[in-house]
């Protein structure tokens, strides 16, 4: 017994050693094949160009801002809110388009070449049914941190927290109960980030960057008053507990030129439900306000087109829009946004 | 058991035209590697290097194949210098040197 499964492992043993001793013989036509694929891999790999990016619209990237430099990313988000998906996913129309812009500002710098700091601002400007609110958003600080730096077989890995201040407006808002002039959450909020990236050369004249992001935001308790941005009416006075945001976006960049890229996120929220305590006052009706709402979430896609004059500046643009929700809003945007990086001394 | 040889030994040796063809292309091939390593030294990024060095391992490879088929110990012995170079190339050893075995390679054939 013990010899016949010794005789098909030395068999295999002794096929598997052959190569070493063995050379295949090569006529000098196969060697001249070799050497015409070589010398065309040669041909297309002078043609490869040092890949530059603006970094899709959604995903944020794991690339850390080198000391001494810096960055400034404007955006402007034009968005449509034409409809809600309810609590069965179902799209259901809005009877009057809930139209945002968002013009949103991010500046970055380098401190150490293992900490970057970054400063978001934003403000929004809303209409629905020919009235119109708006103002100053939250206000966020980041900093990070990188977990690995790129390599040809490892991705940059880069870990952000986030602290969101709220400098937007919740409460005391309008009786007409569109909340439009409603440009913040009311509370703070800390986001956990990990973000990564790794250019690929599958194709060596159309590189690609591959981005994806998780993160968590903790919300602080926010006391409100009257109407405010998760509900309320006439004499609202209660404390809200909103809930913990879950986020995953994967990006992807592929040159197109140095010069023209396609750009592509794929971006998951979910928010756990929002639940309050205290009195949510009345509506203009005299019926009982709501406050909050159950878990809702929101899967988006944002196709964009960039364009990089160099490796320091470049321009994109391109559509957001939700493909699947559940108590959320059903929207399409169209974003611009510019992106310089400048050496600050 | 018996012994285990490789396809040219005690085969006829290689006619003059084919002879001639190895040695055309053993040239070539020190050629190529000496075109990629200077692209090599010159990329920046990481990846252009490591396109070129994947070419000079394939030229490589024909430098083995060409002197084997000739069967000169003396290019199999330049061979040898030019492999090892080029391992320390990836521990960012001087190119120079490497540049110099290639040189002399071409010289050998």
């Amino acid at each position: 017994m013990m010899k016949r499964l010794l005789a098909p492992i030395l068999l295999c043993l002794l096929t598997a050693s052959l190569p070493a001793q063995y050379e295949e013989h090569k006529t000098p036509e196969q060697i001249e094949q070799e050497l015409e694929s070589a010398e065309a891999q040669f041909e297309r790999a002078k043609k490869m160009f040092n890949p530059w990016y603006t970094g899709p619209l959604q995903t944020p990237g794991a690339t850390m801002m080198a000391p001494g430099w810096g960055n400034i990313q404007p955006y402007l988000y034009v968005t449509d809110n034409y409809a809600r998906f309810n609590s069965h996913r179902h799209s259901q129309n809005l009877p009057s388009h809930l139209v945002s812009l968002n013009p949103t500002t991010t500046l970055q710098f380098g401190v150490t070449s293992s900490m970057d700091i970054s400063l978001g601002l934003q403000g929004f400007a809303n209409w629905q049914y020919h009235q119109h609110g708006g103002g100053l958003g939250d206000t966020n600080i980041s900093v990070g941190f990188p977990v690995c730096f790129q390599s040809l077989h490892v991705p940059a890995i880069r870990f952000v927290i986030k602290e969101i201040f709220p400098t937007g407006k919740f409460e005391h808002l309008n009786s007409d109960g569109l909340n439009l002039s409603a440009t913040g959450g009311g509370s703070y909020q800390t986001q956990f980030s990990l973000n990564m990236s790794k250019i690929m050369f599958w194709d060596y004249l159309h590189p690609m960057n591959f981005r994806l992001s998780f993160s968590y935001t903790l919300p602080t308790c926010v006391s409100v008053r009257g109407f405010n941005n998760y509900g309320g009416g006439f004499g609202t006075h209660a404390k809200v507990h909103p809930g913990n945001i879950f986020n995953a976006d994967m990006g992807l960049e592929v040159s197109l030129t140095q010069r023209w890229v396609f750009a592509t996120d794929l971006v998951y929220t979910a928010t756990n439900r929002t639940t309050y305590s205290g009195y949510a006052g009345v509506t203009a009706d005299g019926e009982p306000a709501s406050i909050g709402g159950g878990f809702n979430d929101n899967l988006s896609l944002a196709p964009a087109f960039e364009y990089n004059w160099n490796e320091n500046l470049g321009a994109l643009a391109g559509f957001w829009f939700s493909v699947y929700g559940r108590n959320s809003l059903n929207f399409l945007s169209g974003v611009i946004s510019l992106t310089w990086t400048f050496k600050v001394n | 058991m018996a012994d285990v040889h490789g396809p040219n030994e005690g085969a006829a040796p290689i006619s003059r035209h084919d002879k001639l063809l190895y040695e055309q292309e053993y040239r070539q091939g020190v050629d190529l590697f000496q075109r990629a390593l200077s692209e090599y030294s010159k990329a920046d990024e990481v990846h252009k290097k490591e396109a070129f060095h994947e070419v000079m391992d394939r030229a490589m490879q024909v430098l083995n194949e060409t002197a084997r088929e000739l069967k000169r110990s003396d290019l199999m012995e330049q061979n040898k210098k030019i492999a090892q170079s080029f391992e320390g190339l990836s521990n960012e050893a001087d190119p120079a040197k490497l540049a110099q075995n290639l040189k002399e390679a071409k010289k050998t054939v």
